[in-house]
């Protein structure tokens, strides 16, 4: 398959580097990454990437409001966002399934895997 | 490794072939030129370390004679010649390094390692991974889940040769040839017994998939990695075990860089502690600690710090709860920051989480009224073993937990929210180790009526005095386990983990009776333990299920249509490999004539209905506990070719 391009939105950047090594090692992709909802909009709005890997909680604009404004931008709005969340109760799976994003990886996740469960969510091919 | 030392100087040749075996290298050694082209004609090596001045052949013609064969292994070659030109002499002969004597061995070492990892791979990689078991070629450590494994030389080398070539089966024959030095003369025994000892150290490490498998008639090879996943077309470029050593070294190195401020999150949280005791925090105090031991948790989740993970979102939980701790929580919160500061210190890992979290903690409930410091160390210790520890400061406390305020309350929910085990501490403190008279009576009143409620429910005791009378007395009033104190904090979890049942859940248990109604209610009794229960009403399907099901535990009924009970107990019986497993009569028959007509059909106990089934659980577990035992003893045996 064709090498992609994901933008990873984490505040965190070990949690960066670490799913960088991942998704390399596992399946080559492509990673750019943004240290806030505000940075990652903007990458978003330049680098078009095929997927957007999205950390819920982030101070000053969370992950949901992230995606919300990634939504509403017509430039963005047809980039497919996992949320990466440690937050997975009944409340909060409600909730990322009303605002529609595309899935959800509960952190931590399987480092070996982690290209695999992408691509399974957005029915690529590895 | 094996490397073929080829010098003249005995005195020399013995240092380095000491060191170098400390270092894990197996050593060839030959004194002169001719010799060691025999040798590296006939053996593999990973390297050769050449003296320039030799009788019959010298270094750098036999360096030269080598080469010229298209001869690829590294070659280091010695010398006390320290000319520039000597030194450009000796690398267009072939050599790949060259090292002037008088040297320190530390450095040759340390070229030895540099030229493997030169050849050995495009990339440095200095960490050698299969799933969570991890072999540092730099340090010779071998860890499993951050915690060192020991290893003979030999079994290191086969580890290391192993998770080198993940991919190779090895006969006996090339293990000797690539393990074994010439003058050893080991034989194909000697690589069985050694990946027997190998075997058998990773198994007690902990790992239970075979690391080392057996290709019959062919030799061994690495097997599949816990975290392999399937096989599939993506990425053909890394092997899976690559892949692993790969990710494990960047995890580490990613970590080194990043500790710092895990570390000073966990500053934080001892800092936060201290508020909490002195004056608790407000609403915004409160958000702001759980958002940043929430990002710490998801840190180390993602570094493969299991413990640290899981503490941090313990104290995440607690933090959710309310701005004001209660006495109980915050004692509680000092010691999840406390072990979390140790759990920093462990190294990362590779974790797949998506093998789920473990089914169950074990829940204590720790009595203690005295707060002696070796109580909190034993808390730190529990909860770094992934205990849940309840603790009570007084009896009345553990009388409200365990529900001994409402004696007739003991139905089977009231039994779900029980510990697994109550562990009570009889001992003062180092200056006092009796406690005081009021609090002793107060302690056994509580034992009493805690055996008297709960029968089933495990009761350690640490206490000063273990003599004989005193031990006896405490088993009176329904102590399971007594522990003479001084005891190690790691003494009494061995204990617990001895005590407690709870590696019986989840056994199988295999109920044969051909009244339903009476199978329902045994399953209902049954229910609390969570024991997996296949029940069966028509015995003419026992066999069939039986086979498929390969129950742990039998409980058999005496009168059924076409079979009875004794019967089928012949049968089981009649296989050899069915003699310890154990069968328990479970009948309405009281009379003795019909219980040792049990016993003679090969029952391991016989309990009469209705009237000591308050007994099936305790009887039950007592069998799991020895068959287990048993199993186990019969697994260790079996842990070979």
């Amino acid at each position: 398959m064709n090498s992609k391009l994901i933008l990873i939105i984490d505040d965190e950047e070990p949690i960066q580097k670490v799913v960088r090594l991942s998704l390399k090692l596992e399946a080559n992709w492509q990673i750019i990454c943004a240290s806030s909802g505000l940075e990652g909009i903007d990458l978003a709005e330049h680098h078009h990437p095929d997927a957007i890997l999205l950390d819920v909680m982030m101070p000053e604009i969370d992950g949901i409001n992230t995606f919300e404004r990634l939504n509403k931008n017509v430039d963005t709005q047809h980039i497919p966002v996992i949320l990466l969340t440690a937050k997975t109760g009944t409340a909060e799976k409600r909730l990322f399934q009303k605002i529609g994003v595309t899935g959800v990886i509960t952190k931590p996740f399987d480092p070996l895997t982690l290209a695999s469960q992408i691509a399974k969510l957005l029915q690529w091919t590895l | 490794m094996k490397i073929l030392l080829v010098d003249d100087d005995n005195a020399l040749a013995e240092v380095l072939i000491q060191q170098l075996t400390v270092q894990n290298y197996v050593v060839d050694r030959v004194a002169d030129g001719e010799m060691g082209w025999s040798y590296a004609s006939t053996f593999d090596y990973d390297l050769i370390v050449l003296d320039w001045v030799l009788p019959s052949l010298d270094g750098l013609q036999l360096c030269q004679r080598l080469r010229s064969g298209g001869y690829g292994v590294p070659i280091l070659l010695l010398s006390s010649k320290n000319q520039q030109t000597d030194k450009i002499q000796g690398l267009e002969a072939g050599a790949d390094d060259y090292l002037v004597k008088p040297f320190d061995v530390k450095e040759l070492i340390a070229r030895i390692q540099a030229l493997v990892r030169r050849t050995s791979s495009t990339e440095p990689q200095p960490i050698l991974a299969w799933g969570n078991l991890c072999l540092d070629p730099i340090s010779c450590n071998v860890t499993y889940q951050g915690y060192p494994v020991a290893l003979t030389a030999k079994e290191y080398a086969l580890l290391e040769l192993f998770l080198r070539h993940s991919h190779q089966v090895f006969k006996a024959s090339t293990l000797l040839d690539q393990i074994w030095s010439s003058d050893e003369f080991p034989s194909e025994a000697t690589v069985r017994s050694h990946i027997r000892g190998l075997r058998r150290k990773l198994k007690a490490a902990g790992i239970t998939t075979n690391v080392i498998e057996t290709v019959r008639g062919l030799g061994y090879r690495l097997g599949t990695s816990p975290t392999d996943t399937p096989p599939t077309q993506k990425n053909n470029a890394l092997s899976s075990a690559e892949r692993q050593a790969q990710y494990l070294a960047g995890l580490m190195q990613t970590w080194q860089t990043h500790k710092g401020e895990s570390l000073k999150r966990w500053n934080y949280l001892v800092t936060l502690s201290q508020t909490l005791k002195e004056q608790g925090l407000n609403e915004q105090q409160r958000l702001q600690a759980q958002q940043k031991v929430h990002s710490l948790a998801g840190t180390l989740g993602i570094f493969g710090l299991v413990e640290g993970h899981r503490l941090a979102l313990q104290i995440e939980q607690l933090l959710a709860t309310a701005t004001s701790l209660s006495p109980r929580q915050i004692a509680q919160f000092q010691v999840l920051v406390t072990t979390l500061g140790h759990a920093l210190d462990n190294p990362p890992q590779l974790v797949s989480w998506t093998e789920g979290p473990p089914t169950h903690l074990p829940k204590i409930l720790l009595l203690d009224v005295t707060g002696a410091p070796y109580i909190q160390q034993l808390m730190a210790l529990a909860v770094t073993q992934g205990l849940e520890v309840d603790i009570a400061t007084s009896t009345d406390m553990a009388a409200e937990i365990l529900g001994l305020n409402a004696p007739g309350d003991n139905n089977l929910d009231a039994l779900a929210e029980l510990p697994d085990l109550v562990l009570l501490n009889l001992v003062g403190s180092d200056n006092a180790l009796d406690l005081n008279e009021v609090s002793l009576q107060l302690l056994l009143q509580l034992m009493s009526t805690l055996s008297q409620q709960w029968p089933q429910l495990p009761l350690v005791l640490i206490t000063p005095q273990g003599d004989f009378g005193n031990r006896l007395d405490l088993v009176r009033r329904g102590a399971a386990m007594v522990l003479e104190y001084p005891v190690s904090p790691a003494e009494i979890l061995e204990a617990i983990d001895q005590a407690t049942y709870l590696r019986y859940r989840h056994s199988k248990i295999m109920l044969v009776d051909d009244d339903s109604h009476y199978l329902d209610k045994a399953m209902r009794l049954l229910k609390p333990w969570h024991f997996q229960i296949t029940p069966l009403a028509n015995p003419s399907r026992f066999w069939t299920i039986f086979n498929q099901i390969m129950p742990d535990v039998i409980i058999l009924d005496i009168e059924m249509p076409g079979i009875n009970g004794f019967e089928l107990c012949k049968v089981i019986r009649s296989h050899p490999q069915w003699q310890h497993l154990p069968i328990i009569f479970l009948s309405i028959h009281a009379d003795p004539a019909t219980q040792s007509q049990a016993f003679a059909a090969g029952a391991d106990d016989y309990i009469t209905k209705f009237s000591q089934e308050d007994n099936l659980v305790l009887r039950i577990l007592n069998r799991l506990k020895r068959y287990h035992a048993w199993c186990n003893q019969e697994s260790a045996l079996l842990t070979v070719d």
